[in-house]
């Protein structure tokens, strides 16, 4: 009857496997608009698993716990938010009211590099083709398309509240039951494969978890050490270059040097301090960063090689823009460390 | 506090007598014995229930060992290679609340035997990563399954010591009667 030679059930798994298959697959569809909170939320709770799992360990129970953290999380988001949006706000109107001026600086400082590069080196950049294009942008953007920036605006507002309801809430039932998801989810694997499954899950979970940790630590703390610094040297607009430049610094080598390029920029525009000490503080920040900060939260766990960095920010750039350039090393470093993981099991396992 | 709804339990619900059963099974292994049920409770949440059909190997002797596990129903057979004949001998049968492979638990050896359903079975497994998480979490927990462990282990160790000197005691009147038969046929000239 089966003289293909396959198990007598080999059908009915494939038709099984293929279904579950399908379903995730119209799930993920239907769901694509949900695919980046839920992702947030997930990565949350890889975040917070360790704080909670320590609560827990004071004899806390799991619900507690999880409640408490949240509880302390919007505590400090909602006492962050009230130091720190007057300030924003403040550095936006700020912005808004010296726009002109501003505009008025970049236009002369345009000028003048264009004569001395012109002086220096004759007909070496194709200016015209330059201010034609800058002045199409320029035309684009002040068209205005009111009700297409309504719609983004409201459509934005929109996306930002089911961020605002899903974060939490996956990260919630994450924490709280998460162990059930993985439970069934390793009840799928074949029962050889049953061990094997779970350390490769307990590997990749600690690896995983260790450097986004750590990565979204350090990116903390660059903001911080860059916004401090930055006022401390008195330039405007502090707080969102040190934000800027402590996201940046998820991508390496690019992001720090644009966070870099934009200070200095800033500093020459508002004129309010000097370029080179603007210059040196990103550089002393990222020196930090490089010898002290980054081993101390990241550590050496997901180090990869100079050029596959390069390479992966010019393919993350490629698929994904900043947010693809952002992404793409974290991603990069996982899959390597969880092929390697799963070659050392595999072969351990007389698998491989 | 706020106690959550657990939208998971709805989605993955068993039956609560299944959860009952399992408990009273898990409380019957050595492993577990001196445990309570609400202890036994927060185990249960790392356990994975695992369904052997008959004649099915749950690991082999050689293979990395990871996890333990109790038998909830039917049966496995112990079976050892021998190291002269190379033969499989099984040594012993387990049913239920009878655990085995506890040694990976605490150790990175390999499985020292191999391990065969005997009949429709289904086991408790339960893991060392989960038992690591678990220690994290649930501290005092951890280390009393831990110093359970440890202590099987020391008593096998015991038993273990005890057949060897045995053993080497009869290796030792056997080595005596051979000289002592060796010195009679000298002496006979034969």
């Amino acid at each position: 009857m089966y003289s293909s030679g396959l198990p007598s059930n080999f059908w009915i798994k494939l038709i099984f496997y293929s279904l579950i298959f399908l379903i995730i697959s119209f799930v993920v569809y239907a769901l694509n608009i949900l695919v980046i909170p839920i992702t947030i939320g997930f990565l949350l709770a890889f975040l917070l698993g360790p704080l909670v799992g320590r609560l827990e360990s004071y004899e806390i129970s799991r619900s507690a716990s999880i409640s408490l953290v949240f509880g302390i999380i919007f505590s400090v988001l909602g006492a962050l938010v009230v130091i720190f949006s007057p300030l924003a706000i403040e550095e936006i109107q700020d912005f808004k009211a010296n726009q002109e001026k501003y505009k008025e600086i970049v236009v002369k400082k345009y000028g003048e590099l264009k004569l001395r590069a012109e002086a220096s080196f004759p007909n070496l950049m194709p200016w015209s083709k330059l201010e034609d294009y800058l002045a199409e942008q320029s035309m684009e953007s002040s068209a205005g398309h009111f009700a297409e920036v309504a719609k983004v605006v409201a459509a934005s507002a929109e996306t930002a509240l089911s961020f605002i309801i899903i974060i939490p809430l996956v990260a919630i039932f994450s924490l709280k039951d998460g162990h059930l998801f993985k439970k069934w989810l390793i009840g799928f694997v074949p029962n050889r494969y049953f061990e094997l499954t779970n350390e490769i899950i307990h590997n990749i979970n600690y690896q995983t978890g260790a450097f986004i940790r750590g990565q979204i630590l350090d990116s903390i703390i660059n903001s911080v050490v860059v916004s401090a610094l930055l006022f401390i040297v008195g330039l405007p607009y502090y707080i969102f270059i040190g934000v800027f430049a402590g996201i940046a610094n998820a991508i390496p080598f690019v992001g720090p040097i644009t966070a870099g390029i934009i200070g200095v920029l800033i500093s020459i525009i508002t004129g309010a301090s000097t370029p080179w000490i603007v210059a040196l503080v990103f550089l002393g920040a990222h020196l930090l960063d490089v010898m002290v900060i980054y081993p101390k939260t990241v550590g050496h766990s997901l180090k990869l090689h100079e050029l596959v960095v390069i390479l992966g920010i010019i393919l993350g750039g490629h698929l994904g823009g900043i947010v693809g350039m952002l992404i793409i090393i974290p991603i990069i470093g996982i899959l390597f460390s969880t092929t390697a993981i799963m070659f050392r099991l595999l072969k351990g396992y007389n698998i491989i | 506090m706020l106690d959550f709804d657990s939208i998971w339990s709805y989605v993955f619900r068993r039956k609560e007598s299944e959860d009952s059963q399992a408990l009273r099974v898990l409380g019957r292994a050595l492993v577990f014995d001196d445990l309570s049920r609400s202890d036994l409770k927060k185990i249960y949440r790392i356990i994975h229930k695992r369904v052997y059909k008959n004649g099915e190997i749950v690991f082999t002797a050689g293979d990395p060992g990871v996890g333990m596990y109790v038998v909830w129903e039917g049966n496995v057979a112990v079976v050892v290679t021998d190291v002269d004949s190379g033969s499989e001998q099984v040594v012993a049968h387990l049913g239920a609340g009878q655990s085995f492979g506890d040694v990976a638990l605490f150790s990175n050896s390999q499985r020292t035997a191999t391990i065969k359903a005997m009949s429709p079975t289904i086991l408790l497994g339960f893991c060392r990563p989960d038992l690591m998480n678990f220690i994290n979490s649930n501290p005092i927990l951890g280390n009393k399954i831990l110093i359970r462990l440890l202590t099987l282990a020391g008593s096998r160790l015991d038993i273990t010591n005890q057949q060897l000197s045995e053993a080497k005691k009869k290796l030792t009147e056997q080595k005596a009667l051979l000289a002592s038969h060796g010195r009679a046929k000298e002496e006979s000239g034969v």
